[in-house]
């Protein structure tokens, strides 16, 4: 084979490797995840709802616009009734999202920290009658009318089944990979789609609380402002905030990235910065070493972004 | 300003008037009101006087936040149980905590979901669990929250678990919360029941307004407090190019709108950032003016004029049973989602008589029964056209 084809052949290979995953993604409607109800007592309540975003006010009480924040699609609703009891069902939620930052969003906004951990999709927990997991940018919810194994065993088997056919390899958003491991309280990630931490300016961002030694909690935050000099605005307007609400202590500098050390009325003492197209902090420690430690891995980890 | 002044100036603007009374209102000369100074109604026969704008908690986490908006003049808190698991209590209990004699100043109004089944223990739990995350040992009202059906008003064990946590002054009203399709339904149950005292719920220029402003006045009169949440009626109106032209505030108006029912004492608030406490505050106390009411027609003929939200209320009207939530949706289906196969399938399922042949020659008793103002007539004719 000459070089000519090889390249060639090379090109066309790659190009079909990369659509592979599109191709999976478009490959399925939200209503093929929709587990039937195929166990002996069990049925379907009525037929499944679907909303939209246009129609998701008549289905969420108050959560509607952080549901279209984190960039809601569709929801597929139903309820599973078991031997005809009306107070004894399951229901399922799926949603589709615009992109897995959105799916995981909404999954870690709910998580609570002491649910028990599942293999279900890239992450799933069950906290007594309530159970989620996500996988792409599906989003999969369901809880039980009360804690009855009967229900909880059907709970459990349509969330596994639901995120189990979506295709893909399970993967967690570049965003959440970013932010440090070590020190990291289980379970205290998670995703807001915009106003981070009270401020317009801000578009959304990661958070993840730590242990920072001697008892001592820090709350570590990303912002992705997509071009440094919408970062250097948003840090700008950061600092103009703090200086007017909060107390502005100091500087320093970490892997060449200056920080602001301030006391927010609201936060605590903490750090931000500026760093290439991101405006990152951390609330709720002075300038420590295990501080420091944390800003230069999640600096480091940025840098490849 | 003292609590309640200005209500009865105010005009209680009712959608239809709006239409007709377009062509000859003013049309410029509204601004974004800067300055506000918080006013406060009664709620209903409760002893709580509460700020015309509340702060609503959905998706809030940061405690200064609502330090703002206590700032502001707000005094009424809405959360729930529920809110980001809890997360929404946590960062109030974290202002509470340190406000000393101011904390009587405020009302606290949270709940949880409460449905058949609950046993008392559990809900008592539920308050106790509240309490504890909001740092304080009582709150003025507890609510069942996304009541979307009547029967999910018939819990005993709700009441008998309220009046125990009554006597042990942990809680002091009872409420509800809801915005479903059975609202009005649910509204109409509550009202009859006597026993809860405030009600919370979706109430905007949109829908169901008739209907809603019925029972919020019939509850009135009954001592019930009526707090209004989700005036934005979507709250999407940066997809409507220059909407807000001419300084115009959408959120403004909305919150004038809702304000201007002298049965609604409040307008619960999502915040989550700090300018929105200004935005909102700063429709206490204006009168809404044409050109914004100019607008709020114009969003509801671009939201929501357009397609059918199935919510089944005209339904009954339809001599022939047309299934008319059914073939709408066939008909999005086929028109939004490329599902013309499966869409025409589905609509060709339909039980004899149910899909929409029957309006060719219908004398159209469905005609205004659209509680989003929609013609449906004129729908269903294109959506037979369309998948047959």
């Amino acid at each position: 084979m000459s070089l000519r084809w090889l390249i060639a052949g090379s090109f066309w290979l790659i190009l079909a490797l990369d659509t592979v995953g599109q191709d999976a993604d478009r490959a399925f409607e939200l209503a093929d995840l929709v587990p039937d109800a195929d166990r002996s007592g069990w049925e379907m309540a009525e037929e499944s709802a679907e909303y939209f975003p246009e129609s998701l006010y008549e289905y969420l009480n108050g959560g509607a616009p952080q549901y279209l924040s984190f960039g809601f699609q569709k929801l597929i609703n139903t309820r599973y009734v078991y031997q005809g009891d009306d107070l004894r069902s399951v229901t399922l939620d799926l949603f589709e999202m615009q992109s897995p930052l959105g799916a995981y969003g909404i999954y870690s906004s709910g998580r609570p920290r002491t649910a028990s951990v599942h293999d279900w999709g890239v992450e799933g927990y069950r906290s007594g009658t309530i159970a989620a997991a996500w996988n792409g940018n599906e989003y999969v919810h369901g809880s039980a009318d009360e804690n009855d194994p009967v229900l909880i065993e059907l709970l459990d088997r349509v969330i596994a089944h639901a995120v189990g056919a979506v295709p893909g390899e399970p993967q967690m958003p570049w965003m959440v990979k970013v932010l440090p491991s070590a020190d990291r309280i289980p379970f205290s990630d998670r995703y807001v789609g915009k106003d981070l931490l009270g401020h317009s300016f801000l578009p959304g961002g990661v958070l993840a609380e730590y242990n920072l030694g001697e008892g001592a909690e820090g709350l570590l935050f990303v912002s992705d402002l997509i071009a440094p000099p919408k970062a250097k605005k948003a840090f700008d307007r950061l600092f103009e905030y703090e200086s007017e609400r909060g107390k502005v202590v100091g500087q320093s500098a970490i892997e060449g990235t200056r920080l602001r050390w301030v006391e927010d009325p609201g936060l605590g003492q903490g750090a931000f910065a500026q760093f290439d197209r991101f405006v990152i902090g951390l609330w709720g420690s002075p300038d420590t070493p295990a501080v420091r430690t944390l800003l230069t891995e999640l600096i480091r980890n940025l840098q490849g972004e | 300003m003292k609590p309640g002044e200005g209500i009865g100036r105010r005009r209680f603007i009712q959608l239809g008037a709006v239409s007709t009374g377009l062509a000859t209102g003013r049309v410029s000369g509204v601004s974004r009101n800067e300055n506000p100074e918080m006013r406060y109604r009664q709620l209903g026969k409760t002893s709580l006087k509460v700020s015309e704008v509340a702060f609503g908690t959905y998706g809030f986490d940061n405690p200064e936040l609502l330090r703002a908006g206590l700032d502001a003049g707000i005094n009424l808190i809405c959360t729930c149980a529920e809110y980001q698991d809890g997360k929404a209590e946590n960062a109030i209990g974290r202002v509470l905590k340190d406000l000393g004699g101011r904390r009587d100043n405020l009302v606290v109004f949270t709940g949880a979901s409460v449905r058949k089944g609950r046993k008392k223990e559990e809900i008592l739990r539920t308050l106790d669990e509240s309490l504890k995350r909001l740092q304080t040992d009582h709150v003025e009202i507890f609510r069942t929250h996304n009541v979307d059906s009547p029967d999910q008003l018939g819990v005993e064990e709700l009441f008998e678990a309220f009046e125990e946590a009554k006597q042990a002054g942990k809680v002091s009203h009872l409420g509800l919360s809801g915005h479903g399709r059975k609202l009005t339904d649910c509204l109409d149950t509550a009202i009859s029941d006597g026993r809860f005292e405030v009600i919370m719920c979706r109430y905007d220029f949109v829908s169901y307004k008739d209907r809603q402003q019925k029972a919020f006045k019939l509850g009135a009169a009954q001592g019930i407090g009526n707090i209004a949440f989700k005036v934005t009626a979507g709250e999407r109106q940066k997809e409507i190019k220059d909407l807000e032209a001419g300084g115009l505030s959408f959120t403004q108006a909305t919150v004038k709108w809702a304000l201007s029912n002298p049965d609604v004492s409040s307008v619960a608030a999502g915040i989550t950032n700090f300018d929105q406490i200004k935005e909102y505050c700063g429709a206490v106390g204006q009168e809404l003016e044409d050109a914004e009411l100019r607008m709020l027609e114009h969003y509801r003929e671009v939201m929501y004029a357009q397609y059918c939200r199935n919510c089944g209320v005209c339904e009954p009207e339809c001599p022939h049973n047309v299934a008319v939530a059914d073939v709408m949706r066939y008909a999005m289906y086929f028109k939004y989602y490329g599902r013309e196969k499966d869409s025409m399938g589905l609509y060709a399922s339909l039980p004899n008589g149910c899909d929409a042949a029957s309006c060719f020659s219908c004398e159209e008793n469905c005609r205004g029964v659209c509680p989003y103002g929609r013609q449906i007539r004129a729908g269903l004719l294109e959506a037979h056209e369309m998948l047959t």
